[in-house]
């Protein structure tokens, strides 16, 4: 076996260790921003095929997660941008609550939340504008920080609390107005 | 802490961004207030109900292998750092005769074990091809149909082969993407092996790795890798590229690119083909050697 042979094998065992490790929750992730079975996995492949040509640039085990994470956002949101040239990535950074707005009346629905089949949610989540819907999924799938979202979507921490506020507020509005849902997404 | 606070508080606290003082002060007041416990306990549903959601979805069983079968089998070569100090001057100073040095170095000379583009190819089509058509948006058998439905997902238009005494049949596409540009993704079967047509707009330094051949008054682009034969050639007009990728035989590939070109009016499957008129590889020296185009009955 060359010097090269056990270059590349190593290479191959050190891709296994850091990044596929995250594989199902990178898929998961993608599934809920891409909305597309088909597309969450072309977006996942396409993610590690990158990953694997940058290992060297991983510094450590530790930081594989949230580097191969900011590296799927970066492919699928530019070809959200290549696709799409009016953004669904309109960003609304406006200070949690409005004027006026009611924050107990949103927790009177009908049927208590927990009761809301995962698919309804699912497809309210896949109603969400982008730009709320990035911090949910990596809040909810990856798991991550509200420092480490802010890093991958290289927004200010307050940013991020501001977005995910909202973003539960439109989820909510979303499962409690049956007449809005269009549609389904896996 | 006061209810007007909550809204900020709960999620944080969902969240686990509070600090210890913070998070004790937020269980005293949930304590002592029904409404914001009552707000606590729902957005602690919603929060269950989002992890549910996500977590719960099945991991298709075959993405690990697709991934591993589309790495590619060489380590990337290292850039000579004389080299690299050569790049940056000529970009700093704007020497045009250093910018085509350098251009000529990196498509001549260096090594390219693998290419990302074939890497990419490949595995879309292993991931694409395998189950013919699990994975198509629209199955269709109509190339026309087929050709319209790109149209208005892609906004470009999408030459398709079509020949009612072809061997290949269209099963469907859908959309995918190549080198993170948008591209139409048709999938064909010929006798039981899948044949996959990529569309896409020119890919930069495409060329690298691929083996260039002129076949029937063609420019084609030839690679293989991981058992699955590539070639590409561009439609100059259009600035697109098209690209197939079969795990079959080449040469019924080359009969399907040459199709694609002529749109169909191409030579009835069994024909033979032309001889080769050129065939220049665009390898590194000591890299993939360049196997001589078959000529002959198919």
């Amino acid at each position: 076996m060359t010097t090269r042979d056990q270059a590349t094998r190593d290479r191959i065992r050190r891709f296994e260790a850091d990044v596929l490790v995250h594989l199902d929750d990178l898929y998961r992730a993608a599934l809920r921003l891409t909305g597309s079975a088909a597309e969450a996995e072309d977006l996942t492949q396409d993610t590690c095929l990158r990953a694997f040509e940058r290992l060297d640039q991983l510094r450590s085990q530790a930081a594989a997660r949230l580097w191969v994470f900011t590296i799927m956002r970066s492919i699928f949101l530019r070809r959200v941008e290549r696709q799409t040239r009016s953004a669904d990535v309109e960003i609304i950074d406006s200070p949690l609550l409005e004027a006026g707005e009611v924050l107990q009346d949103t927790y009177e629905a009908l049927r208590p939340i927990q009761e809301t089949p995962l698919g309804e949610v699912r497809a309210a989540l896949g109603r969400l504008p982008l730009a709320f819907r990035e911090p949910l999924v990596l809040a909810h799938v990856g798991g991550f920080s509200y420092k480490e979202i802010a890093e991958i979507l290289t927004i200010p921490l307050g940013t991020v609390m501001s977005r995910l506020f909202r973003a539960r507020r439109l989820l909510r509005s979303e499962l409690r107005e049956p007449t809005r849902r269009t549609g389904s997404t896996p | 802490m006061t209810c007007e606070e909550m809204p900020r508080v709960i999620d944080a606290y969902l969240d686990g961004e509070l600090s210890v003082a913070a998070t004790l002060r937020a269980h005293e007041h949930f304590a002592a207030c029904e409404t914001c416990r009552r707000i606590l306990e729902s957005e602690a549903a919603l929060h269950g109900l989002l992890v549910q959601a996500a977590r719960a979805e099945a991991v298709p069983a075959r993405l690990r292998s697709n991934v591993l079968c589309a790495l590619p089998a060489g380590e990337p070569a290292p850039i000579h750092p004389a080299r690299r100090l050569a790049i940056r001057f000529g970009v700093v100073s704007g020497f045009i005769g250093l910018a085509v040095l350098g251009w000529l170095a990196t498509e001549r000379l260096a090594p390219h074990p693998m290419t990302p583009l074939a890497a990419e190819l490949a595995s879309k089509h292993l991931l694409y091809g395998e189950g013919l058509g699990g994975a198509l948006e629209l199955v269709t058998s109509e190339p026309t149909q087929m050709g319209a439905w790109f149209q208005g997902r892609l906004g470009f238009p999408v030459r398709l082969p079509a020949g009612a005494r072809r061997p290949e049949r269209l099963v469907g596409g859908r959309i995918s993407s190549v080198a993170d540009a948008p591209a139409a993704y048709a999938l064909y079967d010929r006798s039981g092996q899948s044949i996959s047509l990529f569309v896409t707009r020119r890919v930069p330094f495409a060329r690298r790795g691929w083996t260039e051949r002129h076949v029937d008054g063609a420019e084609l682009y030839f690679t293989s890798l991981q058992g699955v034969a590539l070639i590409w050639w561009e439609e100059k007009q259009a600035d697109r590229i098209y690209a197939t990728a079969s795990g079959g035989d080449e040469d019924a590939l080359v009969e399907f690119a040459l199709l694609c070109i002529k749109g169909g009016q191409s030579r009835h499957a069994g024909a033979a083909l032309p001889a080769r008129l050129v065939a220049r590889s665009l390898a590194a020296p000591g890299s993939r050697r360049r196997r001589p185009y078959r000529s002959g009955a198919l």
